[in-house]
């Protein structure tokens, strides 16, 4: 079947599916919405490694795509913290009590954010 | 997969900058695109064809011909006689009728976008933006240096230039749905573009591209 992509939701539909295969089409097309919406909110323009990790936990939890299943293309790389708020609307039927915030916290304003160095870990051996 | 982000290049050339104007143009509502599209080269074939009929006849001539005043004689009067009752009239109804039914529709039709928002005199004769180039990410806030590292080591494996059509290609394509077709050109691109900073940094953690998936 076609569809015409007159819609956004199918063009960020498709491009989530490559990222969480074997999810449902209603469940992507749930997650397509949201991050349609969390893009016009202006969420990209704060986005950090940290508020990545919380909305691809979002997106999972949207899509209904096992985290176990996640295959990201750097595994070796130490996947950072998820932050603790959000600067994007909470996602439908989420239960957890993330705060909202504008924008992230600034380095002076005492929240301690220890940085994550990222890259390959060396071996024990 | 590259442990490091490639350089931005110098520059792109100059056909890669009339690419990202031309595709920026999808960002335009689509009266203005139809007149960019195929209004600007009617008017210049138009005015090809009268100032190679002027030469022939005179310039009153090729005009009463246009107008209908004057019977046509020999080839390129004939065809400035048929753009002259043929063409113009339909295309010109045409267009005007487009947009005429398009302010009355909008009349009752307000965005939840635009509810409340004043737009000034400077955004309304502002030039229309362009998709962004991603060499000024390389330099940019976080937000913009981590998609640009996702996107172009991750997903096109430091490939600069691919990883610029490919965003550009993305853009131009979201920018053209129904989604957007109610936003001016500017938020319609700072919205198209936002979308896809998110969506597409979440393909490339796992070292896809769409537009790549779907040219292979």
């Amino acid at each position: 079947m076609t569809v015409r992509s007159e819609d956004a939701v199918e063009i960020v539909r498709a491009s989530l599916a490559l990222a969480f295969p074997g999810a449902s089409v209603d469940a992507l097309a749930r997650a397509a919405e949201h991050l349609l919406r969390w893009g016009a909110e202006g969420a990209a323009e704060h986005i950090t490694p940290e508020l990545s990790e919380r909305m691809l936990e979002d997106l999972m939890f949207l899509s209904d795509f096992q985290p176990g299943e996640y295959r990201p293309a750097e595994p070796e790389r130490r996947r950072p913290q998820a932050a603790p708020y959000r600067t994007w609307s909470r996602p439908d039927q989420a239960e957890d009590e993330y705060p909202f915030r504008r924008r992230p916290p600034d380095p002076d304003d005492g929240t301690t954010r220890r940085r994550d160095p990222g890259g390959p870990q060396p071996s024990a051996g | 997969m590259p442990l490091d982000l490639k350089l931005a290049p110098a520059k792109f050339g100059t056909f890669r900058r009339i690419r990202r104007v031309w595709r920026s143009r999808k960002a335009l509502k689509g009266v203005t695109q139809w007149v960019i599209d195929w209004g600007v080269p009617m008017a210049v074939g138009a005015g090809l064809l009268y100032f190679y009929a002027a030469r022939s006849a005179s310039p009153s001539r090729v005009y009463k011909t246009f107008a209908l005043i004057d019977p046509p004689h020999g080839a390129l009067l004939w065809t400035a006689s048929l753009i002259g009752w043929l063409l113009v009239p339909a295309i010109i109804g045409g267009f005007a009728g487009h947009v005429i039914a398009t302010r009355i529709s909008s009349a009752k039709s307000i965005s939840t976008e635009t509810l409340f928002r004043q737009r000034k005199l400077g955004q309304r004769i502002r030039p229309p933006g362009l998709i962004d180039d991603l060499r000024r990410y390389f330099h940019g806030p976080v937000a913009q240096q981590y998609f640009v590292d996702m996107w172009v080591r991750v997903a096109h494996r430091n490939d600069w230039d691919r990883a610029q059509d490919h965003w550009e290609v993305f853009i131009r394509d979201m920018v053209s749905t129904q989604q957007y077709a109610h936003l001016d050109r500017h938020e319609c691109l700072r919205q198209a573009q936002g979308t896809a900073r998110l969506a597409l940094a979440v393909t490339a953690r796992v070292g896809q591209c769409i537009v790549c998936e779907r040219r292979r």
